[in-house]
């Protein structure tokens, strides 16, 4: 059951094309998250939703209904913006209420149905203070709280986490997942911030000026990027050039430089170039001497970054590319020990590279 | 949203802009024994500049308006420099004090001064009692009387604006110029002054164009002695109805200020230090 | 080296500073030590105290009058410039940036052009329309410029206003103009309270302009005016200070009101 729909939706600012051409379908109860760089578009799109903006082209349906020319006061979401937006001439309370006073709910009712959403986000005795008097993570759950009550059909948020600490947009963000499972509330979430995306979502939407680049579910368009503004918006890759020398069955021999690697590749040509893409967690660096093979090659490690829960290594090729790896910190002789400077194995699993189209490589 | 315009805009029909259109037409009648006719004349206009009297009482007011905005610039600037450099606190008795005169009357400060600069004013009382003078000093009913009480009235605009224009210089700026070298007074001229230049064009507009329209503080403080553009267009509509006469010097008078807010502002964009 | 000369020029100022401020405020404090003269003539310093002068204009019925006019004036225009006043400042805002420039100086000419002027037109067109000398007359020509005032100090409001509490508004279902009232106007109170403030004292003390229209109704200005030239008696102190101190409050109530609703942004 589709909740939210645009399609071919795009908006001009004078010449500029902020958004362009993009359609979507979001199900009811979905967490899908409209993921980017700055003036990507992401913003734009979500205050096209709510209806601040009008589309210059395209159609968008909430339920079936088509809302391009409804006012945002009639159409049934809730938004949460990254400065909180409270009102600060009202308390607490009169906050969340506001929605259910716009709706004429009064009395007994709103007071109950004000109450419940302070417990859903849990911020019990606070009803009377006033904003200012909040912290932020405070501030941004009365937020949560005003748009939730009104029991909105979509749930709206514009990098509400942004302006909090690191430790409290954590905790936050589970917060935001668990009761978006408990509501089965549609929510659509922007952010620039790539992990944030990947934890809170049940799809992703990466856009890239004005344009959709690609949408599906986390795992996918981390392991399947289809072009190499995903891949790299989505974690660090190394990045190899190399050309087809063998086919057999599906997989393809591809040199890059000194690697030799078999990767499942359809529709290729032999002496066709490619562009693969290897996540540094799937190089796998062991002391010892270095082995040639498929996948396997020697190299020298030219500098170690400590980061705690993890380490990340640039090792250096016998052609000079640069690799790098990254290692979970399990204090285990395979990973410690590694040190600036060693000659190393460098093992890459077939399974764990992928090739860009030719075009998309960049 | 626009229609909200509408109840000034009205308004602004009856009280301002016909009002306006009335004095420039009027500004064409003739006026003889008492009665204006409506006509298309410049007999009024070749008045201002033929009869020596009027145009000197013109000439008189423009140079009181160009010493009353210098003096309110010297006066203003340094007030405007402790308030930057103030914290928040005294910043808010400056803005209390520099503020609050603004908000008294024109009369009530006339009446104030007219106790200070009399001829047994206190000024007067003072110095005779502390033997530095024998006689009163002349302080009223002469220019110098006008001036002081004038930009006691218009400091205030003066130095708002350039404190707005220096609280928008980047303080690293000066501390940039001064780890460079320069002492704190070239420092002073070469970096903080032109960069509030915005700051002075807009003081100096505003209080040269209230300078140019001053009639009651020369009527108290000048008594017969000072006489102003703005005084002669009172007493001509009041005591003789010259409808005429009258509308032709307010005319010349705006062409003035228009003149000299042109010529202000464009020294303000030719200063500018692009940003 | 620097140290000293910066120090040296930080007391120049300071000194100057002091000196202008003594200047600025000293005369009204020796007005206003004046209207508190038992005395029957003027001379400072009182040789005696006491609030005669006062009770006297309380009790004189010219006074009165002028002082209840003039206070009937601004408080009819006062809320009237600001509902105007916001209005077009509203629609400045919101509106189309052509064209914006042009009818925000038209606003505020009335505030800048000469008086005098003004004054003149004025008195040829209520000449027609028979509004000199009548209440409704004075209340035109003081609203037309008691608006520039409300459009500057709310205009400036609501240029630094962050819209998103106004968005909130909208999307939790309430119309433009019922987020305008129940947020956008509250939260810019502080504009709101100093064009308020400013329209009132302009148009209490308005001279020039009324001085033109009026013939036997006399606001306190021009009662005072008047009689400089044959009642020079302490009841012109006497006056003058009551002016000075309601001007004083309203002061006061500005600047620390506005500072406390804005928190202090302006000054900081």
């Amino acid at each position: 059951m589709t909740a939210v729909s645009l399609e071919g939706v795009a908006k001009r600012f004078g010449p500029v094309l902020a958004v362009d051409g993009i359609s979507l379908a979001i199900a009811k109860g979905e967490f899908v998250t409209l993921l980017g760089p700055s003036g990507c578009g992401k913003t734009t799109t979500l205050r096209l939703i709510a209806g601040f903006l009008r589309p210059s082209e395209g159609r968008i349906a909430m339920n079936g209904r088509h809302i391009e020319s409804l006012p945002p006061h009639r159409r049934e979401i809730g938004l949460v913006f990254q400065s909180f937006a409270l009102f600060p001439h009202m308390t607490v309370a009169d906050n969340v209420a506001f929605g259910l006073r716009m709706r004429g709910v009064a009395g007994e009712e709103r007071r109950r149905r004000v109450g419940d959403a302070l417990d859903l986000v849990r911020l019990v005795g606070l009803a009377e203070s006033y904003p200012r008097q909040l912290s932020g993570g405070q501030q941004q759950r009365v937020a949560l709280a005003r748009a939730l009550v009104i029991r909105p059909q979509l749930l709206l948020l514009d990098e509400p986490f942004g302006a909090l600490d690191p430790q409290l947009r954590e905790h936050l963000q589970q917060e935001l997942k668990t009761l978006q499972k408990k509501l089965k509330l549609t929510t659509l979430f922007v952010t620039h911030d790539q992990a944030e995306a990947m934890l809170l979502s049940d799809r992703i939407a990466i856009m890239n000026r004005g344009k959709l680049e690609q949408i599906g579910w986390p795992k996918d368009i981390y392991e399947q990027p289809r072009s190499r503004f995903v891949a790299e918006f989505m974690g660090r890759s190394n990045l190899l050039h190399g050309k087809v020398t063998a086919i057999e069955n599906g997989f393809a021999q591809v040199e890059a430089g000194t690697l030799t690697l078999e990767i499942p590749l359809e529709k290729a040509r032999t002496g066709e170039s490619v562009t693969l893409l290897i996540r540094p967690e799937r190089v796998r660096l062991r002391r010892g001497p270095a082995v040639e093979g498929i996948g396997r090659c020697g190299g020298v490690v030219d500098s170690v970054f400590y980061l705690g829960s993890s380490l990340t290594y640039k090792v250096a090729l016998a052609d000079g590319t640069l690799l790098q790896a990254t290692q979970s910190n399990t204090g285990e002789e395979g990973a410690s020990g590694i040190e600036q400077g060693m000659a190393v194995q460098v093992e890459i699993l077939q399974q764990a590279c992928f090739s860009l189209k030719g075009d998309e490589a960049g | 949203m626009l229609w909200l315009l509408l109840p000034s805009a009205t308004l602004y029909v009856v009280t301002f802009v016909i009002p306006l259109a009335i004095v420039i037409v009027f500004s064409f009648a003739s006026y003889r024994a008492g009665v204006t006719t409506l006509g298309l004349s410049l007999d009024n206009y070749r008045a201002i500049f033929h009869d020596g009297v009027t145009f000197g009482i013109f000439a008189h007011t423009i140079r009181l308006a160009i010493v009353i905005t210098a003096a309110c610039l010297v006066v203003g600037y340094p007030v405007a420099i402790a308030m930057r450099r103030a914290r928040p606190r005294g910043r808010l008795v400056l803005l209390v004090l520099i503020v609050s005169p603004l908000l008294t009357s024109v009369i009530v400060r006339n009446v104030a001064w007219l106790l200070i600069l009399g001829r047994t004013g206190l000024l007067n009382r003072a110095l005779l009692d502390l033997g530095l003078i024998s006689a009163p000093l002349r302080l009223m009913y002469n220019d110098l009387g006008v001036v002081v009480a004038v930009v006691h009235v218009y400091l205030s605009f003066m130095i708002l604006p350039i404190f707005a224009s220096l609280s928008a210089i980047e303080p690293s700026i000066e501390e940039s110029a001064m780890s460079l070298g320069a002492t704190a007074w070239r420092t002073f001229l070469q970096v903080t002054l032109p960069l509030s230049l915005p700051g002075i064009i807009a003081g100096s507009t505003i209080v040269f164009i209230l300078a140019m329209g001053i009639y009651l503080t020369p009527v108290i403080m000048g008594g017969n002695f000072v006489v102003t553009v703005p005084m002669v267009i009172t007493d001509l509509v009041h005591n003789q109805f010259n409808w005429a006469n009258a509308s032709a010097l307010a005319v010349v008078l705006l062409f003035v200020i228009g003149a000299a807010a042109s010529a202000l502002n464009a020294l303000g964009r030719r200063g500018r230090v692009p940003s | 080296m620097m140290e000293r000369a910066e120090y040296r020029r930080g007391r120049l100022v300071s000194f100057l500073t002091a000196l202008t401020l003594i200047f600025l405020v000293a005369p009204l404090v020796v007005l206003l030590m004046q209207s508190f003269t038992a005395e029957s003539y003027l001379a400072f310093p009182p040789a005696s105290y006491g609030i005669r002068w006062y009770r006297h204009i309380f009790s004189d019925d010219e006074w009165q009058r002028a002082i209840l006019l003039s206070l009937g004036i601004a408080a009819t225009v006062t809320p009237l410039s600001l509902g105007f006043g916001t209005a077009a400042a509203l629609a400045l805002d919101r509106g189309p940036l052509r064209g914006r420039r042009a009818f925000y100086t038209v606003l505020i000419s009335p505030m800048i052009l000469p008086g005098v002027v003004l004054g003149l037109g004025i008195l040829r067109v209520f000449l027609w329309l028979d509004l000199t000398d009548r209440f409704l007359g004075f209340a035109l020509a003081h609203l037309t410029i008691t608006i520039p005032y409300a459009v500057i100090t709310v205009g400036a409001s609501l240029a630094s206003f962050d819209r998103s509490a106004e968005e909130a508004a909208r999307s939790l279902g309430a119309s433009p103009w019922r987020a305008v009232w129940h947020v956008t106007l509250p939260m810019i109170r502080p504009g709101l309270v100093g064009g308020g403030i400013f329209a009132f004292i302009t148009s209490f003390d308005e001279f020039i302009i009324t001085y033109f229209l009026a013939t036997y109704h006399l606001t306190l200005p021009i009662q005072i005016f008047n009689s400089l030239s044959y009642q020079l008696d302490p009841s012109i102190a006497a006056v003058s200070g009551l002016t000075i101190m309601i001007t004083a409050l309203l002061t006061t109530v500005l600047v620390f009101r506005g500072q406390v609703a804005s928190g202090g942004r302006v000054l900081r």
